[in-house]
Formats: C-alpha cells, sequence, structure tokens
C-alpha cells in the first residue's frame, strides 16, 4: 500500500520522503528545537557555528536571524535588524536549512530535539513566534540572537522554568532542553527536509 | 579612477524564475574573508553562506547597461557548477525580491565544447533548481 502523502506529494517529494530515514508530522503535540551545525547530541559546535530554528507545533520551520547594519560586514555583531524567518523565507536565503537534498550537498547537518507538550503550551509556542514575526526588534550577537528568543518561545509556552543557563547558545539551550524535559524528548540528527503538507509540513531526516 | 565592482548576492530560487541572465567571463574565484574573529561567518546573519565564495570577473553580454562591467557573485562554494577562472559562466539575476536586489540565483560554467552558435540556445534553457 502506498504511503499516506503519495497523492498529495510531487514525485521528487515523494523521493525525498523516501530517501530520509525518518519522516515525520506534528499534530499539535509536540514542537522542536534545530541546532543547525550539531552533528550528534554530544558534539558540541564553535559558537559561531551553530544557530537555533524552531519547529511550531504544525511541523513549520522558523527561525530568527540578523539583517542589516552592515550584515556579515558587521564587525560588532551588534545594532542588526532582526527578521523572523519562516519556510518561505528560509528556502531562499538557507535552503540547505529546509531541503533535504541541499543539505547534503552543501554538508548542512543538524540536530533536531523533539519536544512533547500539551496542547495549550503547543498553541502558545506558535504565539510567540507570530507575535515576533510581527515585531522582530533588534538581532544581538550577545543576549538577543537566535538561541535568546527561540529560549523566549519555549518560556512563554512553560516548557522551560527559566532563562539559558550561561551564555545564550543554540546548544546550551539545547541541554537545557534536555535536561528539563527528561523523559519527554527525541532526537535526532541529520540532513533536514521539509515540504508543506496539508496544513502543516513533512520533515525528512536523513541520518549521519 | 577606477569604476567600482557591482556586487550581487546570493539566495536560493525557491521556485522563482530570474529576471535575466547574464554571460560572464570569470577573472577570479576567491574564498570570502571571514573578518576579524570570524564575526561574518555567525550562522544566524541572514546572508551567511556555507563556504562563501566570490566569483569575480566581466559581463560579455545579458544586460546592456551591464556589459563590460566588473561584477562579483557571493554564492557557496557548494553552488558553483562547473565555474572556472579563465573560462565563461551564466549568472542568473532576480532584480529585487522585497528589500534585497541583485540577487543571482545560479551560476553555471558554459560547457567547453559549446560552440557560439549554440550558446543563446543553451543560456535561454538553462534552469536554477
Amino acid at each position: 500500500m502506498p504511503p499516506a502523502f503519495a497523492l498529495t506529494l510531487t514525485a521528487e517529494e515523494i523521493e525525498d520522503a523516501q530517501m530520509a530515514s525518518y519522516s515525520m508530522t506534528f499534530a499539535g503535540d509536540q514542537v522542536g528545537l534545530i541546532v543547525r551545525g550539531k552533528k550528534s547530541h554530544s558534539h558540541e559546535p564553535g559558537v559561531m557555528e551553530q544557530h537555533a530554528d524552531c519547529i511550531l507545533s504544525n511541523g513549520a520551520p522558523v527561525g530568527f536571524f540578523g539583517e542589516g547594519n552592515g550584515g556579515r560586514s558587521n564587525k560588532s555583531g551588534m545594532g542588526m535588524k532582526g527578521e523572523v524567518y519562516d519556510f518561505a523565507e528560509l528556502s531562499k536565503k538557507r535552503a540547505p536549512y529546509v531541503d533535504l537534498h541541499k543539505a547534503k550537498t552543501l554538508g548542512v547537518v543538524s540536530t533536531g530535539l523533539f519536544v512533547s507538550v500539551s496542547n495549550k503550551q503547543a498553541k502558545l509556542f506558535d504565539d510567540y513566534w507570530a507575535a515576533l514575526d510581527k515585531s522582530p526588534g533588534a538581532f544581538n550577537l550577545l543576549g538577543g540572537n537566535c538561541s535568546t528568543h527561540a529560549s523566549d518561545a519555549f518560556i512563554h509556552a512553560k516548557i522551560l522554568g527559566g532563562g539559558i543557563p550561561g551564555l545564550d547558545t543554540p546548544d546550551h539551550l539545547y541541554f537545557q532542553i534536555c535536561k528539563e524535559r527528561k523523559g519527554k524528548c527525541t532526537v535526532l540528527s541529520g540532513y533536514f527536509g521539509f515540504t508543506a503538507l496539508g496544513a502543516g509540513y513533512l520533515i525528512g531526516i536523513e541520518t549521519v | 579612477m577606477a569604476e567600482e565592482a557591482i556586487r550581487f548576492n546570493w539566495q536560493w530560487p525557491a521556485g522563482r524564475k530570474p529576471d535575466y541572465k547574464l554571460l560572464i567571463d570569470v577573472s577570479k574565484i576567491r574564498k570570502e574573508s571571514s573578518g576579524l574573529f570570524g564575526l561574518k561567518k555567525s550562522e544566524s546573519i541572514g546572508d551567511q553562506l556555507p563556504e562563501a565564495t566570490e566569483v569575480v570577473g566581466r559581463v560579455i553580454s545579458g544586460r546592456e547597461q551591464l556589459v563590460g562591467k566588473e561584477v562579483i557573485f557571493r554564492a557557496p562554494r557548494g553552488e558553483l557548477k562547473e565555474v572556472v577562472a579563465g573560462q565563461r559562466a551564466a549568472v542568473a539575476i532576480i532584480e529585487r525580491d522585497n528589500r534585497d536586489t541583485n540577487i543571482c540565483v545560479c551560476i553555471v560554467g558554459v560547457p567547453k565544447n559549446l560552440r557560439d552558435a549554440e550558446l543563446q540556445a543553451w543560456l535561454r534553457d538553462l534552469k536554477c533548481e
């Protein structure tokens, strides 16, 4: 019997999903953190080599980035404009974060932390990102970065009780969630891909 | 005084069609500087690219006002398809998307055995994925 998604996806999208070691959808009772550049649970990437994205309760990827004020030419990493990238924006500016083929070609490995939550927590998590998208404010490498806002989403949803211990980095947030939500998390490392499916997304992961 | 090169930043096509294509002579392919303390390389900066590379060249054809100008394209190293210094390459451009302008969505080296008579058809059929 063909998989349930066969009728709604293109041949290439089905190939992506089949190539993945794992494919999943979220049903409103999970959210996620993806640490880009983290190759396994125990790998601790350098501060500049990591980035945090989140997965909303419908499986949609979302993340906070710095733009403007010189962009990559900004020598201090301060005073930049914050921007929330959704799937469409990630597809243009970070294709290897959402396209499994591109991730493989360009060697972009991520570790995803999938957290079981209540429907109410999931909604609060989604609400945080929707509000941030409307008013993203500034981006600062120290204390106003991708992991700061990912952390705020988990706190707003009452999934975490407080801020990131130590420096705001994606990896510190990752280990904080693992510790505080022990028994409620699943971890997968590899190449990640997202495909729009119905009202949500099919997440494909080919492990490394 | 030498005219400053025109810069194009990289984005993936994401289903968008280019507004125009350029044929260029590639003079140099160089790794982009990662800046003081590697700050330019932060993964959370919007325009960061994997193995950011600059392709420097001069426009041969494609947009009249750009012909003869020096151009620099930023792109991920892994997205440069058969691009070689000293040879020709085709570049697909999106002029504007929201606040971003001069967006390069693919760079492909011109096949060495391609005859000049076949060039325009090859350029026209070039797909960016």
